[in-house]
């Protein structure tokens, strides 16, 4: 990726914060978590990596992407509105009001959408699913997977981890928004997951650990992937820090549900000049 | 009516071909012409299974004991254009893999068909674990789903045959124990019963293995002036049907499911809606025995739905 490209992701990644973080003023939402993931997405769907057609969103060459935190539906709305995937008075009309055409997790009647998430640890096997039936039609995209690093104490995680890796399923590149924090508290407060690397690694899969704020590492770690000549399926280990971009939620527990403060709106308003 | 003892020779009958083996068997013919077409099992056995497994391999799956991730990888094949059959023992795939049957089958609408083997006591000496007495009551509760409880091989067959082009989510509760004979009467799919036994006023209302049961006993049930019905698909229910209890005055609903949430509730809340002036009579399992080991009979015996008390109970309650 060029720097001129570079650029333009990364201005597109400060722009989709500042569009959650509006619809979040407005209407509430899961701000932290889509901010944790937001150069994750940015860069699947504005830097050409992952292929896609907003007219025709059941296009048989897409590229796959599911996303399994289903918790992300601020900011998959968002990406999907600022794509043209549905008309733009969407958010404004349906999100979390009006008729509730787009409630509070993902749903599968949104086009873009493949798969209605909330409860977690499903999209790994869905993933599968789709790869295998891909493999067998010899379609040769991909299945992108969005998950969080709390959703893998899931057993059902584990289950597709072998599942993926039996059936060389090497069309799945997943995600790990790996910001260390669940819902209440940091993960390991609570729960050991330990090494997310190791344990994918053991279970037959290319394991990545990198930065996952940085847009150059996440294009190059895809472009690594598909350029590899293994069976293996592929996961991508995001380092990231919930709530990333906005100074006042960030690394925070509390705020995977807790709102923003009259101040704290006044002091984001002001970082992200809205 | 007739003695216990004489009762008890009647329930021998020869087995033929198990219901599971005909749904193997007919998906087998069918998947042979259409390559969309795939077996998925939690490394489950059974001979049909055998000769599926070694002819298709391409279209079978044994995923391992692993019914969530079953369940979802079968909705993401449906959604890449494929037929998705899972066949699992049926309490193991519907309470391991409620959630994913909810969401990635009912909310996604994805045309999987999952048949369980092993409904009601068919696994009765091996307990609780492995019995499937709750199967219809906690689908009933799920839209879009429909569920079959066929009684003979042929309704199997007929069921597999539809289910290949089907475009709903689907559940078919295969007894483990082969019915041994086929009821002449061929299954009418979008009525979602059939008349076994015709009566004007009085039915009993029956499904899967207990149909055979009651077969056995028509001709005491014809002079006792009760008929037989099955209701081999209990979502959705039809209008026919309805209209066919409609004018019932006296509705004897025998199941081996718990006494909650089974075709004798589903009979009920029918009577209740439409204002029918029917007295329901419901035999099925009780919940104080529902996790308890035994022979079949044994189990049976214990929830007063042994032949001969099935038969004292209805003439008790059909002579008041």
């Amino acid at each position: 990726m060029n720097n001129e490209k570079l650029n333009k992701v990364k201005n597109k990644a400060q722009f989709i914060r500042k569009q959650i973080l509006e619809t979040v003023i407005n209407k509430g939402g899961h701000l932290a978590t889509s901010f944790s993931c937001a150069d994750i997405l940015t860069t699947l769907y504005y830097s050409g990596i992952m292929k896609y057609d907003n007219k025709n969103e059941k296009w048989n060459k897409r590229d796959r992407l599911i996303i399994s935190k289903g918790h992300a539906e601020t900011i998959i709305y968002n990406i999907l509105s600022d794509l043209d995937f549905f008309p733009k008075n969407w958010l404004l009309k349906h999100y979390r009001s009006g008729k509730y055409l787009m409630g509070g997790h993902i749903d599968s009647k949104i086009p873009g959408i493949e798969f209605s998430t909330g409860s977690l640890g499903h999209g790994l096997s869905l993933a599968s699913g789709m790869a295998l039936g891909m493999k067998k039609s010899k379609n040769r995209s991909n299945v992108f997977v969005l998950m969080s690093d709390g959703e893998c104490t899931e057993g059902s995680v584990w289950e597709a981890a072998i599942f993926a890796s039996k059936n060389k399923l090497n069309n799945i590149i997943a995600f790990i928004d790996n910001n260390q924090i669940s819902a209440t508290d940091f993960l390991k407060n609570f729960t050991d997951i330990g090494n997310l690397k190791e344990k994918f690694t053991a279970f037959g899969w290319n394991c990545f650990s990198i930065n996952g704020h940085s847009i150059k590492k996440i294009y190059t770690t895809i472009n690594k992937i598909k350029n590899l000549k293994n069976n293996k399926p592929n996961i991508v280990i995001a380092n990231t820090i919930k709530g990333k971009g906005l100074n006042s939620i960030e690394n925070d527990p509390a705020r995977h549900t807790k709102g923003l403060s009259k101040m704290e709106i006044n002091d984001a308003k002001k970082q992200f000049k809205i | 009516m007739m003695q216990k003892s004489n009762l008890k020779s009647n329930l021998k009958i020869k087995n033929t071909n198990f219901l599971r083996d005909t749904f193997i068997d007919t998906l087998f013919k069918r998947a042979k012409k259409d390559k969309k077409i795939i077996l998925i099992c939690n490394d489950q056995g059974a001979i049909a299974l055998d000769n599926y497994r070694a002819k298709l391999p391409n279209q079978f799956l044994n995923a391992g004991i692993s019914e969530q991730n079953i369940i979802s990888t079968a909705a993401g094949l449906a959604k890449e254009g494929y037929k998705c059959f899972v066949y699992s023992i049926s309490s193991f795939i519907l309470t391991r893999a409620y959630e994913q049957i909810k969401l990635d089958l009912c909310v996604a609408k994805a045309p999987v068909k999952i048949y369980g083997v092993g409904c009601g006591y068919s696994y009765a000496i091996d307990g609780p674990t492995h019995h499937s007495t709750e199967d219809t009551a906690i689908l009933n509760v799920l839209p879009n789903i429909e569920i079959f409880s066929p009684s003979d091989n042929a309704s199997v067959e007929k069921i597999v045959n539809y289910h290949i082009n089907s475009t709903s989510p689907s559940y078919v509760r295969i007894d483990r124990e082969s019915p041994g004979l086929d009821f002449k009467k061929l299954i009418n799919l979008n009525q979602g019963f059939r008349v076994i036994l015709d009566n004007n006023k009085n039915y009993i209302i029956s499904t899967g293995n207990f149909l055979f049961r009651l077969y056995g006993m028509k001709d005491i049930f014809r002079k006792a002036n009760i008929g037989i019905i099955d209701l081999f698909k209990h979502k959705p229910i039809n209008k026919s049907f309805i209209k066919k209890i409609a004018k019932c005055k006296n509705i004897f609903s025998i199941e081996e499911h718990n006494q909650n949430g089974g075709i004798g509730d589903i009979i009920s809340s029918i009577i209740t809606s439409k204002k029918l002036k029917i007295n329901l009579y419901k035999m099925s399992l009780k919940d104080s025995s529902t996790f308890d080991y035994g022979s079949r009979n044994y189990l049976l015996r214990k929830n007063n739905l042994e032949i001969y008390q099935i038969l004292k109970f209805i003439k008790n309650n059909l002579g008041k």
